[in-house]
């Protein structure tokens, strides 16, 4: 061969490899601090969106005139556990923790595999199958928080370990469940398991994306000798526990703060605690500067919390009546209103299904009502039951309706609390006995679906036997997605609650719905599964015992509209 | 001196034995028992046997939420000492094993055969220092209904 011909040949041929190359590796392009602010209406690239959690897709090709077409596009079978599983989307592919921690990247349109990446806890595996809320996105790495208390970066493309970091001891008792957000090209992350007595504390921290590096780390219980460290009485810094986050929080990028909220202090009751003190930060929203860590406001929902009543739920950033707020609805089913610049309160409306506290809707103070402090080894009958008239089904926000759509469920349980041993290593919750029973005002329908504007009227509301037990998600198509627990999804008109569009899945309904986009056409995900505490598990199958779902199966369903009339499956 | 009546299940028994096979000589032999006098944790209703298999399934099954100490998790109750005798006294053995088939693991309820089922309720009566006996606990769900759990000895 002549030299100008071999010349010719190789470069045909390293087009060619070059070309071949490209097909297989997906032209990636890294995710900005911009893309996070603006994101494109087909992605969704935190567990609730955007840093706004609003639960909310600007999408409307699928609304209120054609979703009754609505069919499956595609299913993914997940890996068995608690599922609680909250999608993310970034250009085309759908990233997905299944419990447990392993990691599956899908074509969004096809449902094709693209990656997997499979976690392995070292030594005892602790809670293998564990619930797993959301990942996160950010330059070329998406980010999964571990049930055994790490972080791990996976190469977006390829989902090969990038970095992977302890952040707390998992011998301790520490963990995730909740998934990390991004401010900044810094991980946010909220510690869980956090109710055993040590010295080491449940923390918020940031990671450097990049490197893996912890740049700060906020702990959330304030110790003696610290601001607010009186509010614990003199118990003793050790037997001070609990703020577990086992919910991800929300980030505002013109504020630049991150919001994120903690559970109840441990043990649970004010008398097992050796404290009636207030007990920051429980049961508290926390403003964080993302690049110090420092808390910048605090607002503590029910100081002094005593009977599992957590508020850590989503943060749900909206603009109303000309305020920059924050709303949130946690176990007391109370719907508060906070200024998200100062943490003043606002506004908070009670949907009256608890018994426990009377709150002033004007100062938001709240007030135990008699007898409802419970008293160690004495049962008391509390509404709601731990499994909270709100749970961890996220409300969605409407910019329509400007109303909130929030799944909850009516019990109540008889309970005795029990004392806690105040040694190294031990505590606990305190629970004692737990009978759970229907709410008197449900009449047997313990589902409730309900549209609730900013200043707490309820637009509507669907009740039913079954709990509803998926996140809401709401569109620019006029609808509102949400699942059952008897492995019904469906889609209301969100105004005015009319069923527009219903189809059963192979089990229930469970988890966080999302809405992109692939080429020009939407997607509605909706993860079903099985699991996911005494609201998904004890509660209905002892107070529903006639409505029934598989022992096992966790996956994924995708819908879509027909292509065309002719690509719609035959019957 | 036998009355007409026993003799008439000592009767009956003995058929069962000849014609029936082991697995009716285990059910006259409960059913019997049960009819004779409830029977309470305490009276040795599982064996130390019965209860190392428990144990190792625990191990597998539970501890991962439960903890190996069975101290509990912010996951999951305790499932010893009073947070176990509170939430299960005046409650009988088979209300436990119905509870646990149908609730737990959570991840994948039922998934496990009535035998570890029967076998982890062994141990969680071993751990809380309920006393072993000669047999098993049965498999039989009724017979388990009969089995009062009892916060101290009758």
């Amino acid at each position: 061969m002549r030299k100008p011909m071999r010349l010719l040949v190789t470069i045909v041929a390293v087009a060619l490899l070059g070309l071949i190359a490209g097909a297989q590796t997906r032209q990636f392009r890294s995710v900005t601090d911009e893309m996070l602010r603006n994101p494109s209406a087909g992605d969704w690239l935190y567990w609730r969106g955007t840093g706004q959690s609003q639960g909310y897709s600007r999408l409307d090709q699928i609304n209120r005139s054609n979703v009754g077409q609505l069919q499956l596009a595609w299913a993914w079978e997940m890996e068995a556990g608690n599922q609680q599983a909250a999608p993310i989307v970034y250009d085309g592919v759908l990233y997905v923790a299944s419990p447990g921690g392993t990691v599956d990247a899908l074509d969004g349109a096809t449902g094709d595999l693209l990656w997997q990446y499979r976690h392995e806890v070292e030594g005892e595996a602790r809670r293998a199958g564990s619930a797993i809320r959301g990942l996160s996105i950010y330059d070329d790495k998406v980010f999964l928080n571990t049930v055994d208390a790490r972080i791990v970066a996976l190469d977006a493309r390829t989902g090969k370990v990038v970095w992977n970091v302890a952040v707390a001891d998992p011998k301790k008792g520490f963990s995730y469940s909740a998934g990390s957000i991004i401010a900044r090209g810094k991980v946010i992350s909220g510690l869980q398991g956090c109710a055993r007595f040590y010295d080491d504390k449940c923390a918020i921290t940031a990671h450097d994306a990049k490197t893996g590096k912890e740049l700060w780390r906020t702990v959330t219980i304030a110790r003696p000798g610290e601001p607010g460290g009186d509010t614990w009485g003199d118990v003793a810094s050790m037997f001070r526990a609990g703020t577990d986050m086992w919910i991800p929080g929300s980030y505002d990028p013109d504020l630049n703060l991150i919001f994120w909220s903690t559970s109840q202090a441990k043990p649970w009751t004010r008398e097992a605690r050796g404290t009636d003190g207030d007990a920051l930060y429980s049961n508290s929203t926390l403003a964080l500067d993302p690049e110090t860590g420092k808390i910048v406001w605090y607002h503590q929902f029910v100081p002094g919390e005593t009977q599992d009543m957590d508020e850590v739920f989503e943060s749900v950033l909206v603009d109303a009546g000309g305020r920059s707020s924050i709303f949130k609805m946690g176990k007391l089913g109370i719907l508060w209103e906070i200024d998200r610049r100062t943490g003043n309160f606002v506004h908070a409306t009670d949907l009256g299904y608890q018994n426990i506290l009377r709150v002033d809707p004007k100062t938001g103070k709240v007030t135990y009502s008699r007898d409802m402090i419970p008293k160690l080894n004495q049962e008391l009958d509390m509404c709601p039951s731990f499994g909270g008239v709100k749970s961890w089904r996220a409300m969605a926000y409407s910019p329509e309706t400007q109303a909130f759509y929030i799944p909850t469920q009516l019990t109540c349980q008889k309970i005795t609390f029990l004392d806690v041993k105040k040694v190294e290593g031990g505590g606990g919750v305190g629970q004692g006995r737990r009978d759970n029973y229907q709410h008197p005002v449900s009449g047997g329908e313990i589902g409730e679906f309900l549209a609730m504007s900013t200043s707490g009227e309820i637009l509507w509301k669907k009740r039913q036997r079954a709990s509803f037990n998926t996140a809401a998600l709401t569109t620019a198509g006029g609808l509102v997605f949400v699942g059952d627990w008897n492995r019904y999804i469906n889609a209301y008109d969100v105004k005015n609650g009319n069923l527009l569009w219903q189809t059963r899945a192979a089990t229930s309904a469970q988890g966080f719905p999302i809405s992109y986009a692939v080429r020009g056409r939407q997607y509605i995900a909706v993860p079903v599964g099985v699991g996911a505490a005494s609201w998904g598990t004890e509660i209905p199958i002892k107070l529903t015992p006639e409505l029934k779902r598989p022992n096992s199966g966790n996956s994924i369903m995708v819908f879509a509209l027909p292509q065309s009339p002719a690509a719609a499956p035959r019957r | 001196m036998q009355t007409p009546w026993t003799r008439r299940i000592v009767a009956a028994a003995a058929v069962a034995i000849v014609f029936g096979g082991a697995w009716d000589v285990a059910r006259v032999r409960g059913a019997t028992q049960a009819d004779a006098k409830a029977r309470t944790v305490w009276d040795g209703v599982y064996n130390q046997a019965q209860a190392a298999r428990g144990k190792e399934r625990y191990v597998k099954e539970c501890s991962s939420c439960h903890l190996a100490d069975l101290s509990g998790s912010d996951q999951a109750p305790p499932l010893s000492g009073e947070p176990f005798i509170i939430q299960w006294e005046n409650r009988t053995a088979g209300d436990l094993f119905t509870s646990l088939r149908t609730t737990m693991p959570q991840g994948t309820p039922g998934q496990l055969t009535s035998q570890a089922y029967v076998e982890i309720v062994a141990y969680l009566l071993q751990a809380n220092a309920f006393p072993a006996g000669s047999e098993e606990l049965t498999r039989d769900a009724d017979l388990l209904k009969t089995i009062q759990i009892v916060r101290g000895k009758p």
